[in-house]
Parts: C-alpha cells; structure tokens; sequence
C-alpha cells in the first residue's frame, strides 16, 4: 500500500536511497555491509516513454562465443589502428602480392625466405569481394583492409598452376584448422586474376547438396537442374570477371524465349548476365553455352576455384530425393557433375585449371582421402565410393605445414615492434631489455607449434 | 502469413516437411519428406514458397492419406477391440491407467489424462 502511495505522490516514481554504513569504505567485504538493513521498498525505475530509445549500448558488442566478433569490431572501429599508429603507415609501404615476389623475368621467385605482409591490389580485391573469397573468421594480420601473409606454398601452388606440364592443373589445399588454406586460395585467386584469368568460382558448395536449391530433372540430359543456382554463380561470374567476359564476343546466335543474342551485338558477359527474358527452364541450357563458348575461345585462361571442397564430397549421396524417395546421388545434380567433370577432365579448356581448398569445418572423407592418396585402400570401407575416386584421382594434393620457430619469431617482432603485445606477457631481462627470445619460444608453444590462427589468438584475440 | 492446406493454417515461416507434420495428425517427419519427394519440393523449401499448384498437390496427396479423425477413429477403433476381447491392456484403459508396465503409485498423469475408451488425441 505505502508502495502504491509512494509511486502515486511523486509523479509515478519514488527515490528511496540505499543504507548508508558510517565508516565503511566503498568496496569492502566486511560483515558491516551485510547485516545493514535491507531496503523496505526497491527502487522504482522510471520507465521510459514510447518510442525513446534506452540506455546506449557500448561501441563494441560482446558477440557471440567463438566467432570472436568483439575483436572484429575492435579492429573495424581503428582503435586497433590507434594503439598501433604505425599499423597505418605500414599498410602504405607493403607490397601487392604479385609485384612482392616478381623477378625481373616476370615470374615469380621460388626462394625459400620467410613469410612477407602483402596487400592485394585494388582491382582484385574487388573482385575477391564479388566472388566471396574472404570469411569472416580470417583475421588478415589485424588490418582493417585485408593483408595476407605470402607464404611459400602459395607460390609453388601459382608456379604449378603456370608452369605445369599437363594442360590442366589440378591441386586441392589441406590443412589442418586455422592453417591458411582459404587464405591460400584468395591469394591464388589474385594471383590468377593479376594473370588476366577468368575465375570461375563455386560459392558456398554445401548449400549444393543439402537441399537449398530448388530442383527438376532434366529430361534430355537426365540430371537434376537448380536454377537458382546457375543464376547466383553467374552473378558472381558476371561481376568478377566483368571486363574479360565482355571483350569475348559470342561465336552463334542463342535464342531462349523471347531473348536473342547476336555474335554482332552480344559479349558473352551479357549472355551471363542473364537478362529477365530468359526463361527460368531454359538457365541450365544457357550455362551449358556459356561453358561452349568459354571452351571455344583461346583469349583467357579458366580456372574453377572452390572453397570448403570437402563439403561437397563428404556424403555419396544428396540431401534431395527422386519422387520415389530414394537418395539422388550428388553426381546427379548437373552443378556437381560440371565441377566433377573439370576436375577429371572430362571438360576442357583451352588453358586453365582447377584450385581446391578444404576446410577443417567438415571432414575429409574415406572416398577423398583415398583417391586423392593421402590414405591406403581400405578393403573394409563400405563408404568407400568407387565412381566419386574416378574423378578425384588425379588431383594433386598441397598440404600447408605449420610455420617454423623463425617465422614465428618475425611476427612476433613485429608485433612487438608495433606495440600490440600486451605489456604482462612481455619479460625483461636483466639489462632491462625485452627478452624477446624467451616471448617467441612461448608464444612458438602457444601457437601449437606455428599455427597462424592460434598464434594471433595468444597474442590478440585473448586480450581484446 | 500463414498458408492454408485443407483448412488448417500453417506458418509461412516453416519448412513445408515440417509444417506438415506439425500440423496434421497421423503425418511424421518420415511421411511429410515423403509428401514433398512426391510433389517434387527441395528439402529446404519454405511454406511461403509454395505456389497454388503445388498447394493443390500438396492436397491431393493428403487426402489418399488417413489423417486427422480418420487417424484417431483408427487408434479409437483398435482400444475399443483390445476392451472388446478382455485383453489387459484394454482394462488398462478403461482404468485410465498405464498400459506398459509403469508404476501407478505418484505419477501415470498422462495416462490418467489420455487413456480412455473414446480417447480424443
């Protein structure tokens, strides 16, 4: 009742004031505190009118566990930018991935040196953005913009890709979690585009096989067609490779519907630009012509990038089903059977390639690790699918190996040098210098021997 | 938004297979994917997606279906003959108690609350 009064004098909100205990100081923990009498009444709090916004939230959200967004946010807001000024100017006077290690030939230097800090150009890197090349867990050496570490592997995989004796190099990058294999891949990508090359790159190629899509069976070439598909990887066909497209001129007249296109009027960039007109039924024979004319022309190189290959091939089978239930194998489904044809060879291109990486989100199945050797035929498997190893024989395997003790020492310099090493794990020695040599062996075993990821994650993502 | 089938309204927000089943009495899981195999439906697709003639299919597959009343009438009919024939557990449900063997001492309310004769769902 005397609650009810209280809130009714004054204006709807009452102010009781919390017990004061004399000569206690403001955080202590004696039993003072807590034999004082509890207030009779809470605190009534004011509530805030419709439509007012409430308290406001603090710059940096907390974010969800393990994707580590409140570093992100850290490193978007500049106040990583702000604790190491010279990050900024650093980011002016490093090199672009390709120009980092050309010889004076034009190819690319195959020394073993230690791991540089290279940028990507401005033209690449939008083009990495329209394919979707970065994730959201690659932290890019704490830039804003994104930097990479250019690393051996990545030079031998673009020195095969170049210089290899078969007409269709084939690699897939393993590794094991947090090791830079998507990382790998976009700097092959830019390295690739750098060379005037078309990328035709698979986004997501889960979302493929676990029943995103919308499907129906292609009677003529008895396989299941996903529109919607086609008609995202053409977008990011179109906007990747948007200047190479529209120098091809077509070589035949297509019609579909009511839309014509003319070898007089019409690049191959507006065939896959895939205009309205074009009936939805008709997309998976516009991809087979558009694949046609990539086949006929000798202008470009064609490389089929994937990310997160092993998703694709982890299960025999797809998450769709035929009218009479039973499974549709992944093969059946026309994307697929493309991807796994250019991975055999079954497709060609005058010049081109096939780069795969992994990924440590999914597993590596029995049928991929033993068609691609990394393990001995087991007679016993029952997973083990014979069609699928057929078209993944022939790809060579790259498998990037943790970073040396010196390696690690060089980041940990720099990281020293540009102030991002928090001061309680720093130990001086008895010069009163930093003992560097004793923070690189420990931060060596903290990054479990040279991984990159759990090496930035001991000397930032822990702190910030 | 909600979708009607069969004069039941179902979320537009759900999965087809699983508004089916959430819905309808006597589909499960198994049963609904089956339903959207036939029609020819992605696994993913959501009920806003549907168009009016795979709805009308949707439909026709139902109705070859026996669910709903016919689904409980079939489950009414069997405890009816298990009380007819004198078998334990139609006693059992007549007592409205459990009919598997659990104990009646503190719990069994949701045989006290279900097990009947003329039993509703």
């Amino acid at each position: 009742m005397l609650r009810h009064a209280l809130l009714r004098s004054s204006q709807g909100v009452a102010r009781l004031q919390a017990p004061v205990v004399s000569g206690a100081s403001l955080f202590h923990t004696s039993s003072a505190t807590y034999s004082a009498p509890m207030p009779k009444f809470g605190l009534a709090r004011r509530k805030t009118p419709k439509g007012q916004k409430g308290q406001k939230k603090s710059k940096v959200s907390k974010g969800t566990p393990g994707n580590n967004d409140s570093f992100m946010e850290y490193v978007r807001d500049k106040s990583i930018s702000l604790k190491a000024p010279s990050l900024a100017s650093d980011l002016e006077n490093i090199e672009e991935i390709v120009q980092a290690r050309l010889t004076a030939d034009n190819k690319l230097e195959n020394k073993d040196t230690l791991p540089q800090l290279t940028k990507y150009s401005d033209d690449s890197l939008k083009r990495l953005h329209h394919i979707g090349a970065f994730q959201k867990a690659q932290y890019h050496e704490l830039f804003r913009e994104k930097v990479s570490l250019l690393r051996q592997e990545t030079l031998k995989i673009c020195n095969k890709l170049t210089e290899s004796a078969s007409k269709s190099p084939k690699i897939v990058i393993t590794g094991e979690s947090g090791i830079g294999k998507s990382t790998a891949l976009a700097q092959v990508q830019s390295y690739l585009m750098s060379k005037d090359s078309i990328i035709f790159h698979l986004p997501n190629v889960k979302t493929i096989v676990d029943g995103t899509y919308e499907f129906n069976l292609n009677s003529s070439t008895n396989l299941y067609d996903q529109p919607g598909l086609i008609k995202k990887v053409f977008i990011k066909l179109s906007k990747s490779n948007k200047e190479l497209l529209s120098s091809i001129k077509l070589s035949d007249n297509y019609t579909y519907g009511t839309a014509r296109f003319s070898p007089e009027n019409h690049s191959l960039h507006d065939l896959v630009m895939l205009p309205a007109k074009v009936p939805k039924n008709l997309y998976s024979s516009v991809f087979n012509d558009v694949v046609k004319e990539l086949q006929k022309q000798d202008k470009y190189s064609v490389y089929l990038t994937i990310d997160e290959f092993n998703s694709l091939v982890e299960h025999s089978g797809s998450a769709y089903r035929d009218i009479d239930y039973n499974v549709i194998g992944i093969d059946k489904l026309s994307m697929v059977k493309f991807a796994l044809d250019w991975i055999k060879g079954a497709i060609a291109f005058p010049r081109g390639g096939v780069v795969l990486a992994n990924s440590s989100n999914y597993q590596e199945s029995s049928t991929f690790k033993f068609a691609v050797g990394m393990e001995p035929l087991n007679p016993f498997d029952e997973t083990l699918d014979k069609s699928l190893v057929s078209y993944l024989k022939d790809v060579e395997v790259v498998k990037l190996e943790k970073l040396s003790r010196e390696e690690i020492g060089e980041l940990t310099q720099w990281q020293l040098n540009n102030g991002l090493i928090i001061s309680q794990d720093i130990s001086m020695s008895e010069d009163g210098e930093v003992d560097v040599q004793k923070l690189v062996n420990e931060k060596y075993f903290l990054s479990s021997n040279g991984n990159p990821r759990e090496f930035i994650k001991s000397c930032n993502l822990l702190y910030y | 938004m909600a979708i009607n089938i069969l004069g039941k309204y179902i979320r537009a927000k759900y999965l087809v297979s699983e508004g089916l089943f959430k819905t309808f009495y006597g589909i499960g899981p198994q049963e609904a994917s089956k339903i959207c195999a036939r029609v020819g439906l992605f696994p993913k697709m959501r009920m806003h997606q549907l168009s009016e003639q795979q709805i009308m299919s949707i439909t026709k597959e139902l109705a070859g279906l026996t669910i709903e009343n016919e689904a409980r009438n079939v489950v009414r009919e069997n405890i009816a003959f298990k009380r007819k024939i004198g078998s334990y557990s139609g006693i059992r449900h007549l007592l409205g108690f459990p009919v598997h063997g659990q104990n009646t001492r503190n719990n069994g309310r949701t045989a006290k609350k279900l097990n009947k004769l003329n039993r509703s769902g």
